[in-house]
């Protein structure tokens, strides 16, 4: 029920407060600038409404938990860009590598063909770079050369990326991004870089996919934020 | 044992297609990365092992200001080095 009238509740010296949570619909009183400060209400949502200018707002967020996969859904044209993080992400098993993979409400693309990718890197405690590129893969994947994934102790993969365009009929999905694990061949530290993958062909998509190359998901979560422009 | 996949949070069984799917993939990625270390891993291992090109240009110069530019040559010695430190397998 909508409040419309003033309660006859006062704060005065030595009320006592009660701990309550404020939820969206908690209505709150404001003097109006414009109208000599007539007092004037709003609820909370309505208050936050008003911050806008450019949000993250969460898509979606999956953890995982006895799954090979983690996929969020819900993407479509309201955003152009999309922040998507992988945190933590650790293998069931050792030696793996990291695949993405793009979809719709028919299934997720896993054509022979379907990405492209170029990843950019290198080892700590190395000088030189390494790279992970292919254009025509089945999935978009990370792993620099033999410096595949471990589950041991401080081991898994981090990333946060950005999903361009997913449902834009002109424009290929593409994600770009920087990231970084703790390697099969790296005790001294891990591998980390940036990369730039596509899908091939231009398709509406409203779903991202994250797994590893063999075996479950230990542990770890995919979140997806749609990026306001204001 | 049935795999899962996470779907906004809910798992979900793969479908017996999904699981041959996964089962192929998993092989394929299994086969490579014994191809690999057993035949391209070595190749990998002598780049991150050799010196940043600019100290081996470096190292050439003063190679051929000493008249070492040829297998007595501190440059020839740290290549040679690496490449039998990682040989190449048979």
């Amino acid at each position: 029920m909508a409040v419309t009238t003033l309660d006859q509740r006062m704060l005065g010296l030595g009320t006592t407060l009660t701990d309550h949570t404020i939820v969206a619909g908690d209505i709150i009183s404001f003097a109006d600038s414009g109208a000599s400060n007539v007092i004037k209400r709003d609820t909370v949502q309505g208050i936050l409404d008003l911050a806008g200018g450019g949000a993250w707002n969460l898509i979606g967020t999956s953890e995982a938990s006895g799954s090979s996969s983690l996929t969020i859904t819900g993407i479509n044209s309201t955003y152009d860009t999309y922040g998507v993080a992988v945190s933590a992400l650790v293998p069931a098993t050792d030696n793996v590598d990291v695949y993405i993979r793009f979809g719709d409400s028919s299934g997720i693309d896993s054509g022979s063909n379907d990405y492209s990718y170029h990843a950019s890197g290198g080892r700590a405690g190395a000088s030189t770079a390494r790279t992970a590129f292919d254009d025509t893969a089945a999935q978009i994947a990370f792993v620099l050369t033999a410096d595949t994934i471990v589950n041991t102790t401080g081991g898994g993969f981090g990333m946060m990326a950005f999903l361009h365009g997913p449902s834009d009929s002109s424009f290929v999905t593409s994600l770009s991004g920087t990231y970084w694990y703790q390697a099969m061949d790296a005790p001294e530290g891990g591998d980390g870089g940036s990369f730039g993958a596509s899908r091939r062909d231009v398709i509406a998509h409203d779903r991202i996919q994250v797994f590893f190359s063999s075996g479950n998901i230990a542990s770890g979560r995919l979140s997806v934020w749609g990026l306001a422009h204001a | 044992m049935p795999r899962f996949h996470n779907i906004n949070g809910e798992n979900v069984q793969y479908s017996d297609a999904e699981e041959a799917a996964r089962d192929a993939e998993e092989k394929a990625w299994a086969d490579a990365q014994t191809d690999y270390v057993a035949n391209h891993k070595y190749k990998d291992d002598r780049v991150e092992a050799y010196a940043l090109i600019g100290d081996q240009l470096d190292q050439l110069f003063h190679d051929m200001t000493n008249d070492k530019g040829d297998k007595s040559g501190d440059w020839y010695k740290s290549i040679a080095k690496v490449k039998a430190d990682l040989p190449k397998p048979e």
